[in-house]
């Protein structure tokens, strides 16, 4: 499978980091409810002071009223990543496909539809990874996350579903 | 110098100690191995009052080592640009850095977007 060949911005950064948190949100969302949002606000919180930290040390924003307006405009994409992510995780891997392809890969034509279909089996296999330890292990904060490269083998593999017939969708007549 | 009564009191007196004399009294004895205080924070997070004081504080050092897993993968570097050079950017107008890894190796965007905005 074809490495993702993002391109490496603050941008590129922003979003690889999302779909990370994403994951962990999710699991976040499992611990107990008068706890959980705790952890749901301090994880925001670090990801806002490290975007900010870069955007001084690496892209020499010195304005605060400019950065403040970057983090501003970086909390919507967060809630709208989160909104798009969690369509796909209900509705099928081909809508979190989509939502995958307009935020990390950018809506990009050229894009690679391998590595597009590598970051959701990616995403798939850390949530189900996630899932299996325990509370007291996510809270330790010692996780990591799987390699990208290893979902090759079930990207390249053909899905059940292009052997069976192809039916096509009743017309629904208008109702008059 | 304090001689302390217990053990427990002697615990007591070099974790939290109000004054100078019994903080010295705590100084002189061995004092807990990070087992036991770990032992004494997970008694302390058990008690449901204190469970609820000492979860802001808690989810706040974890999520730092979270968040730095979640942003391991797209870390990058920006490359030093010399004097009165221009920094390289992308199509879309943003500092363009170099980054390495499954999600930034392979070249199916890179030249798509790439342009040079000096000259």
């Amino acid at each position: 499978m074809t490495e993702a060949g993002l391109t490496p911005t603050f941008n590129t950064w922003a979003q690889i980091t999302y779909v990370h948190m994403y994951l962990l949100t999710v699991r976040l969302r499992m611990f107990p409810q008068q706890h959980a949002h705790h952890w749901h606000q301090n994880l925001l919180d670090h990801y806002s002071y490290a975007a900010e930290d870069r955007m001084v040390t690496l892209h020499n924003i010195a304005a605060r009223s400019v950065r403040n307006k970057y983090l501003k405009d970086l909390f919507v994409q967060w809630r709208g990543v989160l909104a798009a992510y969690d369509e796909g995780l209900v509705k099928g891997d081909a809508v979190l496909a989509t939502a995958v392809w307009r935020n990390v890969f950018r809506g990009d034509d050229n894009a690679d539809v391998a590595a597009v279909a590598g970051v959701v089996s990616y995403m798939k296999k850390n949530l189900r990874d996630l899932d299996r330890i325990h509370d007291s292990e996510i809270a330790s904060g010692d996780i990591t996350f799987s390699d990208p490269a290893r979902e090759a083998t079930i990207v390249d593999r053909e899905s059940q579903a292009m052997k069976q017939p192809f039916t096509e969708p009743t017309p629904v007549t208008a109702q008059a | 110098m304090h001689t302390p009564l217990s053990s427990r009191g002697q615990f007591l007196g070099r974790t939290f100690a109000t004054t100078a004399s019994r903080f010295e009294a705590g100084k002189s004895q061995d004092g807990p191995d990070a087992s036991t205080m770990q032992k004494f924070a997970q008694r302390m997070r058990a008690q449901k009052q204190m469970a609820a004081a000492t979860e802001p504080y808690v989810a706040y050092g974890a999520t730092e080592d979270l968040f730095r897993a979640c942003a391991r993968a797209g870390d990058y570097t920006m490359p030093t640009v010399a004097e009165g050079e221009e920094p390289l950017r992308s199509a879309q107008g943003e500092d363009l850095g170099v980054g390495s890894g499954w999600w930034y190796e392979g070249n199916t965007l890179l030249h798509s977007c790439l342009r040079y905005t000096a000259g």
